[in-house]
């Protein structure tokens, strides 16, 4: 793709260009996701804005949209132009006057079965907004239209259809309206006119909007923000200016950077790690962190610190490894160009915000970015950050232990497994989505296809506790049975946080005792090559499984060594 | 001919800017249809700032008529 290919992309005709050659380009994107787009308007004008935003966003679409109206027919038909394109995502686009039908939840949970009959696909449903006609003029706020009360009660319905179909999202409509405003996002002349609801400039915020929620769904989200300090998450240098010349504060400027380490407070509650990388004397920064009386983020608050003088490359690649994570789940936030174009030739695989100059508008350039965007949020992240913490105490741990095995005997492990469940299906989804390194299949499956296939098997997930603390359900394996008494383990893997514990053995010895208590005789594993779990290729050769061939192992259970191992104890679920 | 409002229709209608001829119209052009039409007037009027009434949009139907009602509305 050309460097400035979108910068022509501004004008519905821009955008119309800008499309044209994203479907002329198949070398662009060799891999793209067939999008059914379904509307109760017609969205045909949509189509070159979510192509061209998608495409921005490094991801290439297919959308197909039979034209308005066409939502039951294409979905209830099994041999319609819709079913035949194979969706990979089901786009449905409604408009405050379809919640006013009073069979409204009900048609939107007939055409989720009708979907889910055939297709285990992520569905999108756009929420409702309020109408320039429900609020307008001098009408009472107090005395509610029906129409908004209407809007109110669909919009709940959506979050009970969210709770009822496995892999549905809501798209936030309403919430692109408020930003942008009703005179901008609607032009009544194209309404009547044309039929089309939303203004060239509305259509364009909506196609941004769309694309990236579908990005959040296709695409794993970055795990760490790795921030600089000076001029970052505070104004000044704390070298030249020292610790009370530093701004930061209740007044201006400091309240700029006081009100940013909030924002990133709430990123971190929101389940993403933080690091520090900073060129800096420790001691120095140690001391604001402990005495400064403005400062939100705490030392405790950072998974990693690199307060040094070396490249910041260097200490990017050094936070990585310490956390277990891929370069390329962190996003590096600096306020000197200077740094990271360093780290942009030296570490590639390191995202890196641009953060622009003023520091007003820090926190707007990182709302605005995509990277941490995720759709699916659990219980289990919010307890994320602080386990990372734990897991630092754990490491110190292992420094200050004679062996290995004293260590692990130390961690006083206790394991509790269970079978995936409509419960646990949401955390599945998400490790299933994210372990990249002990990941020894990567078979990204949907919520719907993980149900579909501990249905035909089953499926065990391990939750590992120590003397630290709960490190949360952290491993899962999924085996269907193939034919006569053969059994593959379809998925099999463990966050990285509890990589080295032996608790990959503990699982495993869970499975095919379960795989022989249903009758199975033969297992056979497989390991898939990505590139980033070289981590786990020795996995079933460690446990006596004979290799078939590059990736097939095969194990007879009735010569399985594999036992519980010895540091971990096994609790009653 | 507005150099801008040629890359407008250049880019709604798929055709290079040396191929659209004299005075491409909706009576010439086979890809500027009606569809075209509509996604050409939003294009006019977003870069130029105007809006144009819906008789307009009904009569604006070729490159010349679409320079003039911009002279007109002192867009161009």
């Amino acid at each position: 793709m050309p460097h400035d290919f979108f910068s022509h992309a501004t004008t519905p005709a821009g955008y119309l260009r800008a499309a044209r050659e994203v479907a002329a380009h198949p070398e662009w994107f060799p891999i793209r996701r067939g999008v059914a787009l379904l509307s109760s308007f017609s969205a045909n004008f949509l189509i070159p804005y979510l192509t061209v935003e998608a495409a921005k966003r490094n991801l290439g679409l297919n959308i197909t949209h039979p034209g308005f109206n066409q939502i039951e027919a294409e979905l209830l038909a099994p041999t319609s132009a819709t079913w035949r394109s194979q969706p990979e995502l089901f786009l449905i686009l409604l408009l405050p006057f379809d919640a006013t039908s009073t069979t409204f939840v009900e048609r939107l949970r007939a055409l989720c079965q009708g979907i889910r009959a055939k297709s285990t696909a992520p569905i999108v449903i756009s929420n409702f907004f309020n109408t320039p006609d429900a609020l307008a003029g001098l009408a009472n706020p107090l005395a509610a239209s029906r129409e908004r009360a209407a809007i109110e009660e669909a919009n709940r319905a959506l979050t009970q259809l969210h709770n009822e179909f496995a892999g549905l999202s809501v798209f936030d409509l309403a919430a692109s309206v408020e930003t942008h405003g009703h005179r901008t996002m609607f032009d009544t002349k194209l309404e009547f006119y044309a039929r089309i609801p939303f203004s060239a400039q509305g259509q364009q915020f909506l196609g941004a909007a769309l694309a990236r929620h579908v990005r959040a769904i296709f695409s794993p989200p970055a795990k760490c923000a790795v921030l600089d300090l000076d001029n970052t998450l505070w104004g000044g240098v704390l070298g030249e200016d020292g610790p009370g010349g530093i701004k930061l504060g209740e007044d201006f400027p400091g309240n700029i950077f006081k009100a940013f380490q909030r924002h990133l407070l709430a990123l971190r509650e929101s389940g993403v790690l933080l690091a520090l990388a900073s060129k800096n004397n420790e001691e120095e920064v140690r001391a604001v962190f402990l005495q400064h009386p403005d400062m939100v983020l705490r030392w405790e608050h950072f998974s990693a610190t690199r307060i040094n003088w070396q490249h910041k490359s260097v200490s990017l690649r050094e936070i990585a490894a310490e956390l277990n994570l891929g370069a390329d789940s962190l996003v590096f936030l600096d306020d000197n160009p200077a740094e990271r174009e360093e780290v942009r030739r030296n570490a590639p695989e390191v995202r890196v915000l641009d953060l622009p100059a003023d520091p007003l508008a820090y926190e707007s350039a990182l709302t605005a970015c995509d990277w941490f965007d995720r759709l699916d949020f659990s219980q289990d992240d919010s307890v994320r950050a602080d386990q990372y913490q734990a897991q630092n105490t754990r490491t110190q741990a292992q420094h200050a232990a004679p062996s290995l095995d004293a260590y692990l005997e130390n961690l006083a492990m206790v394991a509790t497994v269970g079978f995936i469940d409509a419960e646990t299906l949401s955390r599945a989804s998400q490790l299933i989505a994210k372990t990249n390194q002990f990941n020894l299949t990567t078979r990204r499956h949907s919520a719907p296809e993980i149900e579909a296939l501990v249905q035909s098997g089953f499926g065990l997930w391990l939750r590992l506790q120590d003397r630290f603390g709960d490190n949360g359900l952290t491993a899962l394996a999924i085996a269907v049975p193939e034919k006569d008494a053969l059994w593959r383990i379809d998925t099999f893997l463990l966050s990285c946080r509890i990589i080295g514990r032996s608790a990959e053995t503990a699982l495993l010895h869970c499975v095919l005792r379960e795989i022989a208590k249903r009758g199975g005789q033969t297992v056979l594993g497989e390991f898939i090559v990505t590139g980033r779990n070289s981590i786990c290729a020795d996995f079933y050769a460690r446990h006596g499984f004979g290799a078939e061939n590059e990736t097939l192992w095969r194990l007879d259970l009735a010569r399985s060594t594999v036992q519980f191992p010895p540091f971990i104890f096994l609790a009653q679920p | 001919m507005n150099e801008r409002l040629i890359q407008i229709l250049s880019d709604a209608l798929g055709i290079a800017p040396d191929a659209l001829g004299n005075d491409p119209s909706m009576d010439t052009i086979a890809a500027w249809d009606s569809v075209a039409h509509l996604n050409i007037v939003m294009s006019i009027e977003q870069e130029f700032s105007v809006q144009f009434s819906p008789d307009e949009l009904m009569e604006l139907r070729s490159a010349s008529a679409l320079a003039d009602a911009l002279r007109k509305h002192n867009a161009a």
